[in-house]
């Protein structure tokens, strides 16, 4: 660009110089054609003066003296001078006589110097030459070309050409610059377009990608990480089968659906990992309403993989857990931390414990924090050591409290331990359970803990001798800390696999009513005494309101709904989940359904509409209570006048 | 799953992406699984190609362009927000569009009537 506009100055010098030029041969031409009649004049003079002598120069001088006093000299000279001569010493005259009238349109440079003698007087007038030379230039830049086209051959040629023709060659000229300048752009639309086209056929190139691109992609950790995560939304969104865009009105009206029997099992959650490995505890999250958490038995048959294993399913994505977490030993028990925050004013006054820490207890005595937000290996353990848990820990409970969330642990050589969640590097407190009644060991061998609704200072433990104890935490009014063996809830010829409190509801008061679940074929029903009464001096054994013996096999569990008060349901080992409604029957369940294999835990989900239950087969079921546990207006009433009658 | 293949080498990260997009387009309704980088380049597809590389390069291109536009309305909505997920719906199929910064995930299903 620079190296145009630089040749187009120079060209512009030139055709400016050649103008100059070619301007100065026509002025003096033309001068030549203006002197013509002015030399007739002074050929007439010259005779006249030839002629009449002296007194007619006095008068020649005086009608000359205007125009030079130089002039006197050639015209005193020979009148018979060649007439080509005397014609351009005439020119030169008129050129000088003319020159300061005509500077105004003179050419910027100073015209060189006529190479005849020139008056000194004259110099100073040419000085004026300079103060207009700047417009001028400015009209030549129409002519840029012409200096290309006649500046070489034919410059005298062209320098004589007259005002028509140059402005024609303009024209002409002007024409072709156009011309070029439409060629220009249509060249450069082209070459654009070519551009554009090359660049459409690199990108439709580039979108193909190459083998070893694609296989770097494939074996980066960010793509890995994206395939999990969109495959997991994608999943959810599989899941969820119900279509937005149905148009009743249209679709077929095949409404049978409804039909279906009442406890039915709408899901079954399952994964290659777990295979070989049987269902140990079910946890619903308390914060995530369609997370539940499953506990894993180890694979006997896989000593590669790691003993403990709990998975975080999804109720609504069905295919494949949230998260899978590790444990170096099988899992008993595994809890929510955030559990503890179960009703609405606890959450509020309590500090809310984190909803993505997981604790779960271990057959090696260890308990184990996992956070969803890290990866499969526990956040933090408790020791092995003699300050911990060094026997199973079958019965662990996350304890709501307005001071901190704590978790309380029992190992089965009675060592009750309370940790606080962000320290678990040693237990908060310990306290030993023994039973001093007892023939030869006072050990008492825990397999579960409840804790009585808003009541964090006692709870019930029941045990693998089939008997379940009151327990205080703390030495308060006339009860010392620990195991209260005056109060037995004695019944059960086995161990108890499941003790549950009632969770109370606003309406009623039933926190006092326990279940256990025995391996003796039967379910009980128990109303603890109230722990801050000083225990009786004789040991009295509690009965039970009432055993549910309508079993077969083994009953695992027993749980409450958390919202109908005298509906519960039960696993047992024959792979029946029974659901019992007190209000309607208390001898035989209301529903029930079975699945292949033995059951050993069951959960309910918070708006007690759906149960998780997981057994020997390692599969967690999914069964649709409904409103089979919808509770109405009355039941509370009917429910306590029920239980008044079984007490009595 | 993410947890636990931090260290796996990529062959048997290949070999679970692989999985993962099988159990996808295994799923009851789905019809095809896509795996795109962001400016619309196949990676993986379940797809038959129909038309060879016209087919998958006019979805991707479409959608890449789609997903610009789409995450131009979601930063519209709120400069702190942006897009996550997409879904279409035709009559007769759901795309299904999971993204992130560079690549989508793009699952064409038929909705299934129970």
């Amino acid at each position: 660009m620079d190296h145009r506009k630089e040749e187009l100055e120079k060209k512009r010098a030139k055709l400016a110089e050649l103008r100059r030029q070619r301007e100065e041969r026509k002025r003096q031409a033309m001068q030549t054609q203006d002197a013509a009649p002015r030399l007739d004049a002074i050929d007439i003079n010259d005779l006249v003066n030839s002629l009449v002598g002296d007194r007619a120069r006095s008068d020649s001088n005086s009608t000359n003296a205007m125009n030079s006093p130089d002039l006197s000299a050639p015209l005193s000279r020979e009148a018979s001078a060649g007439g080509r001569e005397r014609a351009g010493t005439a020119a030169d005259l008129a050129a000088r006589a003319a020159s300061p009238l005509q500077m105004p349109g003179a050419d910027t440079q100073p015209p060189p110097p006529p190479p005849q003698r020139a008056p000194h007087a004259f110099s100073t007038s040419e000085l004026v030459v300079f103060d207009f030379a700047p417009r001028e230039r400015v009209m030549y830049n129409k002519e840029v070309q012409t200096a290309d086209a006649a500046a070489g051959a034919d410059s005298d040629a062209a320098a004589l050409l007259t005002e028509a023709e140059v402005a024609r060659r303009v024209g002409e000229l002007r024409e072709r610059d156009a011309r070029a300048a439409r060629a220009r752009s249509e060249d450069r639309q082209r070459r654009d377009a070519e551009a554009a086209e090359r660049d459409a056929q690199r990108e439709a190139e580039a979108r193909r990608l190459t083998d070893a691109q694609r296989g770097s992609i494939l074996g980066s950790a960010a793509f890995a990480g994206f395939i999990d995560r969109a495959a997991r939304v994608v999943e959810r969104a599989l899941d969820v089968d119900y279509d937005v865009t149905v148009d009743y009105a249209r679709a077929a009206a095949d409404a049978a659906a409804d039909a279906r029997p009442q406890l039915a099992l709408v899901a079954t959650l399952a994964d290659e990992r777990m295979r070989g490995r049987a269902v140990m505890d079910i946890a619903w999250s308390p914060r995530f309403p369609e997370l539940v958490a499953v506990a894993y038995s180890r694979n006997a048959a896989a000593p590669n993989e790691p003993d403990g294993l709990v998975a975080v399913w999804n109720a609504r994505a069905r295919s494949r857990p949230e998260f899978v977490f590790h444990a170096p030993s099988e899992v008993l028990q595994v809890a929510f931390a955030a559990a503890a925050a179960a009703d609405a004013a606890a959450a509020a006054s309590a500090p809310a414990a984190d909803p993505h820490l997981l604790v779960g207890a271990t057959y090696s005595g260890q308990l184990l924090l996992w956070d969803m937000r890290a990866k499969a290996l526990p956040v933090l353990r408790t020791p092995l050591t003699a300050a911990g848990h060094t026997h199973p820990v079958f019965a662990l409970s996350v304890v709501a409290s307005a001071a901190a969330p704590h978790v309380v642990s029992v190992s089965s050589d009675g060592l009750a331990c309370t940790w606080q969640l962000d320290m678990l590097a040693q237990p908060h407190d310990t306290l030993e359970l023994a039973n001093a009644a007892h023939a030869r060991t006072d050990e008492v061998s825990v397999t579960c803990i409840d804790f009585a609704a808003d009541e964090a200072a006692a709870f019930v433990v029941g045990t693998a001798e089939g008997a379940a104890y009151a327990v205080n935490r703390y030495d308060r009014a006339g009860c010392k800390a620990g195991l209260n063996a005056h109060d037995a809830y004695r019944g059960h010829s086995a161990p108890i696999n499941a003790l549950r409190f009632h969770p109370t509801t606003a309406a009623g008061d039933f926190a006092d009513l326990f279940l256990t679940a025995s391996s003796d074929w039967s379910v009980r029903l128990w109303r603890a005494r109230p722990p801050a009464k000083p225990a009786s001096p004789a040991p009295a054994d509690m009965r039970a309101l009432h055993v549910f013996d309508a079993f077969d096999d083994y009953v695992y569990d027993a749980r409450w709904s958390p919202v109908h008060p005298a509906v519960f349901a039960s696993a047992d080992a024959s792979g029946r989940l029974a659901l019992w409604n007190l209000n309607a029957d208390v001898e035989l369940p209301a529903h029930a359904a079975h699945a292949p294999r033995a059951l050993h835990k069951l959960a309910w989900d918070r708006p007690g509409r759906r149960i998780a239950a997981g057994g020997a087969d390692g599969l967690l079921y999914l069964y649709d209570v409904g409103d089979l546990a919808a509770p109405r207006a009355d039941d509370h009433a009917r429910f306590a006048r029920v239980v008044g009658e079984l007490g009595a | 799953m993410a947890q636990d293949d931090s260290k796996a080498d990529a062959a048997s990260q290949q070999i679970d992406i692989d999985e993962t997009i099988a159990r996808l387009s295994s799923k009851r309704g789905v019809e095809s699984v896509t795996v795109l980088t962001k400016d619309g380049r196949v990676i993986r597809t379940t797809a038959e190609q129909k038309e060879g590389s016209d087919g998958e390069g006019l979805q991707g291109r479409l959608l890449s362009k789609l997903i610009r536009d789409a995450a131009e309305i979601a930063e519209q909505l709120d400069s702190q927000d942006e897009l996550s997920f997409l879904r279409i719906r035709t009559v007769k199929r759901e795309l299904m569009v999971a993204l992130d910064h560079d690549y989508l995930l793009v699952v064409v299903q038929t909705p299934q009537m129970d």
